[in-house]
């Protein structure tokens, strides 16, 4: 993928600003109206490998989910309303794309993942995915697709030990969120 | 001679673009034809993929009524896999709806339609300046608060769904999640702050009090009662909404179609207008009767669409989507199929609703002036008073049964069919959909704006706003003001049937 997308890499505006991509569908409006005031303030504005402002896109949509705390001791939801972490079955994107939903939330008050929605990565180049949104692409009940980053050997291993030491207080959703 | 005229209507501040072709002769609409000049195709998109991805892929369709989509979509997955959801799962739908579908009223309404009364088309009025002071874009006092008002609003969908627009949290068997009585209480917190800027400025009276405005006297009674009355937007839409002649013009086919929307839950304090019925009652109205709604009455016209054409109209489950490019033929002209319900072309949307639910203000302003452009736009911006209340009953209620449950498991989906109806804020919404081997193997979606903006069928009738335009006055072809508010009172929403490009002013004949 070339990073001026249609309009080549060596693309620049008159202002000799490259293409800027405000992912996702819908782009946070935030991220709309933060990208124009720091090119209106003249400001740097970094971009990351897909043309992404990094202020927004530095971080994963994982990061900031209520969620995170059934994430680390692998605490699942199999079918929708059990609340628990949507990564391993429900097909969340939250550890694998970028994006600020967890960080800024959505009008001001929330976010999918936080309301039992999985993210389905709609800041990725590939979005939306061929395959189906609502399931996690297993092999032997351990996602194809890890957070970003780790090792498949060490994951496995963090996995099992996290999922033997989960509170019962977790297990048994003895929590409001 | 009479002078004659032919010319294009650019239509902007719609959900999308809109080219509207017209003929005037002595300085009157004789025709119209209402065009989409886009092919979209979503459902095409839709087929093979898994059965559950119709929640994620329609409500992108738009950016307005997303939670529609999403709604329509999650009935005919219910529909397919035979569960029935839960009365809580119930509620909460319905709470997403009503708040969606209220503050896209607020925002046509105030956004889109009064802005028309400070164009310098109107300069001459006595009220222009009032006008221009309210309505003017983006800097009117009404449209900056419009704006703050509804962002807020929409707040509530967030604190269900987790956020908007396109939210999937509703799934066959119920939603995803059951919020938690905090967040539900800082729903009702948020809800109580719009019902009062409602009641304040855009009514200028009580839900109750208005509730009494039962005909157009009571109506003429309400407007002279107080200058809160008659400085609410209402009090402007009626007042300037008559002196330019909205009352006169924009009459279509006098032909209603309603889906219905809003089941009642199981033991709900809320009650239907009709007995047994949903919130909002299904019917098709023609000659003055309600008939009960059938969706097996409903069909696709392509004779004038730029689609592959069987040459018979056939039913959704039946029809495809296939685009025919060629136009070489001169008598396609849109890439909006033409719905027909009984073979009849039908407006729909919130007047329609009004009718169906036999609200005697709305039958009286119809027996009156045949659906004016001005009481369609009127129904629109009253809407949300009937809707408020039973908003904060169901937001009520969900806090009252928080420990029942708000999902029925579904197991996954191989082979069904399943018929999601609703009604979005522009009117009645369908998605038709088949599962083969846990993949979807058909997918059609009629939008309200395919029956309000629909080309001619095989025997030559116009869609609904092609109808509407004929008769209305033209002073001046290049700022054609009354047409644009006729074809505006549909809330158009060209996004969801096509999207069109702005083609501009072009006179073709003079």
């Amino acid at each position: 993928m070339s990073p001026g997308g249609l309009l080549g890499a060596d693309f620049r505006s008159g202002l000799g600003l490259p293409v800027i991509n405000l992912a996702g569908c819908p782009c946070h409006p935030e991220v709309l109206a933060g990208t124009l005031t720091t090119l209106i303030h003249g400001h740097e504005l970094k971009l990351d490998e897909y043309q992404r402002p990094i202020p927004w896109y530095g971080m994963l949509v994982h990061q900031g989910c209520t969620r995170n705390e059934y994430h680390e001791y692998r605490v699942e939801e199999q079918d929708f309303g059990q609340k628990g972490c949507l990564f391993f079955h429900k097909g969340c994107h939250g550890p694998l794309v970028g994006g600020p939903c967890n960080r800024l939330l959505w009008n001001r008050r929330s976010s999918k993942t936080r309301a039992g929605v999985p993210c389905f990565g709609c800041t990725n180049p590939d979005f939306p995915q061929s395959a189906p949104f609502f399931e996690t692409q297993n092999i032997e009940s351990v996602p194809l697709a890890l957070p970003r980053g780790i090792s498949r050997a060490h994951y496995l291993v963090y996995k099992t030990m996290a999922a033997a030491a989960a509170p019962e207080r977790l297990k048994n959703r003895e929590t409001e969120i | 001679m009479t002078r004659r005229l032919e010319f294009n209507i650019p239509l902007n501040r719609v959900e999308g673009d809109l080219e509207i072709r017209v003929v005037a002769e002595g300085g009157r609409i004789v025709d119209a034809w209402s065009s989409g000049t886009l092919f979209r195709g979503f459902e095409r998109m839709l087929v093979g993929r898994s059965s559950l991805d119709g929640l994620v892929m329609t409500p992108r369709i738009c950016g307005i009524c997303s939670v529609t989509h999403l709604t329509a979509a999650a009935l005919a997955l219910d529909q397919a896999s035979g569960v029935v959801p839960p009365p809580n799962a119930v509620r909460l739908r319905n709470v997403a709806l009503l708040t969606e579908t209220i503050q896209s009223d607020i925002r046509q309404s105030l956004l889109m339609y009064m802005v028309d009364f400070a164009s310098a088309g109107f300069s001459a009025r006595p009220w222009y300046m009032e006008a221009r002071a309210r309505y003017a874009p983006l800097r009117g006092e009404r449209c900056v608060a419009a704006i703050k008002e509804t962002k807020h609003l929409l707040e509530i969908i967030a604190l269900i769904g987790g956020q908007w627009p396109h939210t999937s949290f509703m799934v066959p068997g119920g939603v995803v999640y059951a919020p938690p009585l905090s967040d539900l209480g800082k729903a009702r917190h948020v809800l109580k702050a719009f019902r009062r800027w409602y009641e304040d400025s855009v009514l200028g009276c009580t839900l109750a009090r208005w509730r009494g405005v039962d005909s157009l006297d009571a109506l003429e009674t309400w407007l002279d009662e107080s200058a809160a009355h008659r400085e609410s937007d209402l009090g402007c839409l009626l007042r300037h909404g008559r002196d330019v002649g909205l009352h006169r013009i924009g009459v279509s086919h006098g032909r209603y179609l309603s889906y219905g929307a809003l089941s009642i839950p199981e033991d709900s304090k809320v009650t239907g207008p009709v007995v047994g019925s949903s919130f909002i009652p299904a019917g098709f109205l023609v000659d003055g009767q309600v008939r009960a709604f059938d969706q097996a009455r409903i069909t696709e016209d392509h004779s004038h669409a730029w689609y592959e054409d069987s040459g018979v109209p056939v039913h959704p489950m039946a029809g495809t989507t296939e685009p025919v490019a060629s136009g070489a033929e001169g008598r396609r002209y849109s890439w909006s199929k033409a719905p027909r319900y009984d073979g009849l072309a039908a407006e729909t949307g919130p007047l329609a609703e009004s009718l169906m639910a036999g609200d005697p203000l709305f039958l009286d302003l119809v027996s009156r002036d045949g659906g004016s452009a001005l009481t369609r736009q009127v129904a629109r911006l009253v809407r949300p008073a009937r809707q408020l209340e039973v908003l904060d009953d169901w937001l009520d209620e969900l806090c009252d049964r928080h420990a029942e449950p708000f999902y029925r498991s579904v197991p996954s989906i191989q082979e069904g069919e399943g018929i999601g109806l609703t009604q979005a804020a522009r009117g009645a919404l369908g998605h038709w959909l088949r599962i083969e081997s846990g993949r979807i193997a058909h997918y059609q979606i009629i939008t309200p704006t395919a029956w309000n903006g629909s080309p001619r069928d095989t025997g030559g009738v116009r869609g609904a706003w092609e109808e509407a335009l004929l008769g209305t006055p033209i002073d001046d072809p290049d700022e054609p003001l009354l047409a644009g508010m006729v074809v505006r009172s549909f809330d158009p929403c060209l996004v969801c049937t096509v999207h069109l490009v702005g083609a501009g002013r072009r006179r073709l004949m003079v």
